[in-house]
């Protein structure tokens, strides 16, 4: 069952996440060094064995520093993602269940928040929280949720008129249940694919906000280092790189995993052909 | 048991207030079900019959009108009355792969009558079996999903399903009008069957004049939102007087496996 | 006309090799309407389909098919096209999917007539859509498939197969989900057609199948179990199934056959029937009955009845 399911992609996907994971996981045990650790002898330095990516302007440990903040931005993209979804769905398959007035309200609700660029609200939102993760996470979450309100709206539409729903209201099946039992099933795959691909542009966008200075302050973060790194990248290109192939390799991963799910939950694969007969 | 009296529905094509376009689906529909009779609704696609039908059992509400079911008023049902009408009535619709939900086991579709009921799940178990056995499947069709059952089964299934809290008045909506013709006996034998057991009253929707012809006692006849005909099934078949019945039956008598016209 | 030696269809499924379409053998002749009845799953269309080289990649062809003489299954990609509308036209069986909806009618069969280098003049459009019974072509011509009713679809749809004036007219269901009113004009209108060119027609509809065919031929589980002429058939059908099939139609005593039609992946051995069939002995479990003549030009494949 579960060898017919797994493609590619999704093994890709799902080697990089978990390598990522791992590295955020154990931090303390493999980090060499403490990563607020300063030490201005030795700032700059070029990879070595003591210190094997390096050290920052500031003489900190840049593998400590990367491994730490693995956890942030995991931790970020995880909140994020589990904000947005719960709200998200909530929202707009009630919203569709609901139809009428309240469906259009809702919607242009949601239409408004799109007319913005996504990167410009959230830069707004997390300037008014100032740099602290909450206010990171309370930004995201803000431009994420509108995705996950159309796109369960669209399938909770498709599913609605159904005549399974008709039937369960006929014997005596109030909303609740209907969509607990069997709108909510019945939308979750569109909604995994999109978390998952979703999951990737939170971390990037993390660290886009933390490149700007309005990410986390406190502790190390990705985009935040590339950030300090920006400065020198002419004599010390290393101090941006690492950082920024983590970011690479987690976004990577994501897109990876997102992509194979959705060719699995894709209605016209081959595979699943075999029903028509 | 059942009386409908002067029922209209219309729907309107646009949801902005102020520029509706109505169209008018269901006009001036009256007719009673007697009590154990089959009465037939045959129309044309488009005539409105499915939309009097989900009218029937609060699926859809009705402009103007009333809906009696045995001496009360089930028109625009409170949640008392409601219940009192799930009860007494239920449907069964015409394409069975839409009306079982893709990913809930067979199993699961046919407790859910009974959940909604709150029943405990010895109960429900038990008779999921009892229905099972009622519309001639095997236990081993419990652990599947509607997609590995054919078109026929799971049209068993549907009906099993809608006899769960015993109806007396049970709606058939074009039931096996997606099935072939040996299945289709296959179903109407069982309904018929289920009818006597289950002491109950059909009200059988159909577009197939030759069937409706073999099962009906009484026949209605639809033509764009309106009964343009209502008789016992000799009657109208052997002296239709609509034109529109006419009209029907002479192309049915055409296609007829007994007519050499066309040749 | 259309002959059809040992014509096999066959996947890779999860559940093993299935064959949905099993040595099936069968002549058309010319001007003949020959009608396949059978039941959903019983594999009419995809034996249509496989005449017209419209299979999905991974199935796998194997028999002889000949039309006029010239074997048609060994040819490649680039030669099918030459086959495709010059010597097979085809009705597809749900107008409404497969017309597209940018195209108005015009669009549709010049594309079709230039696809198959026939002259694409306006008045061929026009008496097409004379003989497939469209009142006020000009006018038809600039329209679009959503201006147009179910029936009128079905009747475009006709004339868009017999368009490129093919040899034989492969019609899949055309009567599918059609109001009975309808469904008798368009049975008419393919009446007329009939002297021109051989049809084979596809359906479940036995009253379809009654009023138009020359002969009749039954299928179940991948196999035909019976041809007739249609006449003789209807008046006396020969294997167990084709009678049984008959007397569960409503105008008939409308008996149901016992049991269910067997899946793909568990087709029972011997013959395919005999689970369900009252005459089943115990060779029927065991063998497997050919398709054998009998009497005149019916073929039947059963222990009992052969």
């Amino acid at each position: 069952m579960i060898k017919g399911i797994i493609n590619r992609s999704i093994l890709i996907g799902l080697i990089l996440i978990g390598a990522v994971l791992f590295l955020a996981l154990a931090a303390p045990w493999l980090a060499p060094h403490d990563p607020q650790q300063t030490n201005f002898e030795q700032r700059l330095l070029s990879p070595s064995s003591e210190y094997p990516f390096g050290t920052d302007h500031l003489g900190r440990c840049i593998l400590s520093r990367v491994l730490f903040a693995a956890r942030i931005s995991l931790f970020i993209g995880a909140s994020v993602i589990g904000i947005s979804f719960i709200a998200g769905t909530m929202i707009g398959s009630i919203s569709a269940y609901a139809g009428g007035i309240v469906d259009e309200i809702v919607m242009r609700f949601v239409d408004g928040f799109l007319a913005f660029p996504s990167m410009f609200i959230a830069l707004a939102i997390a300037g008014i929280f100032g740099g602290s993760m909450t206010g990171l996470i309370i930004a995201l979450s803000i431009v994420e949720w509108t995705a996950y309100a159309r796109v369960s709206r669209g399938s909770v539409l498709a599913v609605k008129n159904m005549d399974y729903i008709a039937v369960s209201r006929m014997m005596g099946g109030r909303a609740p249940y209907i969509l607990r039992h069997h709108i909510l099933p019945n939308i979750t795959s569109p909604l995994l694919v999109l978390s998952t691909l979703g999951m990737g542009n939170v971390i990037l966008a993390a660290a886009g906000l933390s490149f700007l200075g309005l990410g986390v302050s406190s502790a190390p973060e990705w985009g935040m280092m590339v950030n300090e790194g920006r400065l020198f990248i002419q004599s010390a290109p290393h101090v941006m790189f690492f950082p920024g192939i983590f970011i690479v390799i987690t976004v990577l991963g994501f897109n990876f995993l997102g992509d194979g799910l959705r060719d699995i939950f894709d209605p016209r694969d081959t595979k699943q052909r075999w029903r028509l007969f | 048991m059942l009386e409908v009296k002067a029922l209209d529905k219309s729907y309107s094509s646009s949801t902005i207030p102020f520029r509706k376009k109505s169209t008018k689906v269901l006009e001036n529909i009256s007719f009673r079900i007697n009590k154990h009779e089959t009465l037939c609704i045959v129309g044309e696609s488009g005539c409105g019959k499915t939309t009097l039908a989900k009218c029937l059992v609060n699926l859809e509400k009705p402009d103007n009108g009333r809906i009696i079911l045995e001496g009360r008023d089930v028109t625009f049902p409170d949640r008392k009355t409601l219940s009192f009408l799930h009860t007494k009535v239920q449907m069964i619709f015409q394409n069975a792969d839409t009306s079982l939900n893709p990913r809930h086991l067979i199993y699961d579709s046919l407790a859910e009558p009974l959940r909604l009921q709150c029943q405990n799940e010895d109960n429900v178990r038990k008779r999921v079996l009892q229905l099972l056995n009622h519309v001639g499947l095997s236990e081993e069709h419990l652990h599947r999903y509607p997609h590995q059952l054919s078109g026929g089964q799971n049209q068993r299934i549907a009906i099993a399903r809608s006899i769960a809290l015993h109806p007396d008045l049970l709606i058939a909506d074009e039931i096996t009008a997606a099935l072939d013709v040996s299945v289709q006996a296959q179903i109407l034998q069982l309904l018929k069957t289920l009818k006597k057991e289950m002491d109950m009253t059909l009200l059988f929707i159909s577009h197939d004049l030759a069937l409706v012809k073999r099962i009906a006692d009484r026949v209605a006849v639809m033509q764009e939102g309106k009964i343009v005909e209502i008789n016992d099934t000799n009657e109208v078949f052997h002296n239709p007087q609509s034109p529109y019945t006419k009209q029907l039956i002479s192309s049915m008598s055409k296609l007829s496996l007994n007519n050499h016209d066309l040749k | 006309m259309l002959s059809i030696r040992d014509l096999r269809v066959e996947f890779e499924s999860p559940h093993g090799l299935i064959m949905p379409v099993d040595s099936v053998d069968m002549d058309i002749l010319d001007k003949e309407t020959f009608t396949i009845i059978g039941e959903s799953g019983c594999g009419k269309s995809l034996l249509a389909n496989s005449l017209l080289g419209l299979l999905p990649r991974d199935a796998k062809v194997s028999g002889k098919v000949h039309i006029d003489g010239e074997e048609i299954l060994s040819l490649k990609k680039k030669e099918w096209r030459r086959i495709r509308g010059n010597k097979i036209g085809l009705v597809f069986q749900n107008p409404s999917a497969s017309l597209n909806p940018v195209f108005n009618m015009h669009g549709h069969l010049y594309e079709t007539l230039k696809y198959s280098n026939k002259p694409s003049s306006r008045d061929k459009m026009v008496s097409l859509l004379k003989k497939t019974g469209i009142k006020n072509p000009l006018r038809r011509l600039s329209q679009y498939p959503h201006q147009l009713s179910g029936g009128m679809k079905q009747r475009f749809a006709i004339a868009l197969g017999i368009a490129t004036d093919p040899d034989i007219l492969i019609a899949d269901e055309p009567t599918n989900g059609l109001d009975v009113t309808v469904k008798l004009k368009i049975v008419q209108m393919l009446s007329k057609l009939h002297s021109e060119r051989s049809i084979l027609l596809i359906t479940h509809d036995l009253n379809v199948a009654y009023n138009l065919s020359d002969k009749i031929a039954v299928m179940y589980a991948g196999e035909l179990v019976e041809i007739a002429p249609v006449n003789s058939f209807f008046e006396k059908p020969i294997h167990p199934y084709s009678s049984q099939l008959l007397v569960s139609h409503p105008e008939k005593e409308m008996l149901p056959i016992p049991g269910f039609t067997p899946q793909l992946t568990q087709r029972p051995q011997g013959c395919r029937f005999h689970p369900r069939c009252a005459l089943a002995s115990r060779k029927c479990k065991h063998e497997h009955p050919g398709l054998e003549k009998i009497e005149g030009e019916r073929y039947v494949r059963c222990f009992a009845c052969a």
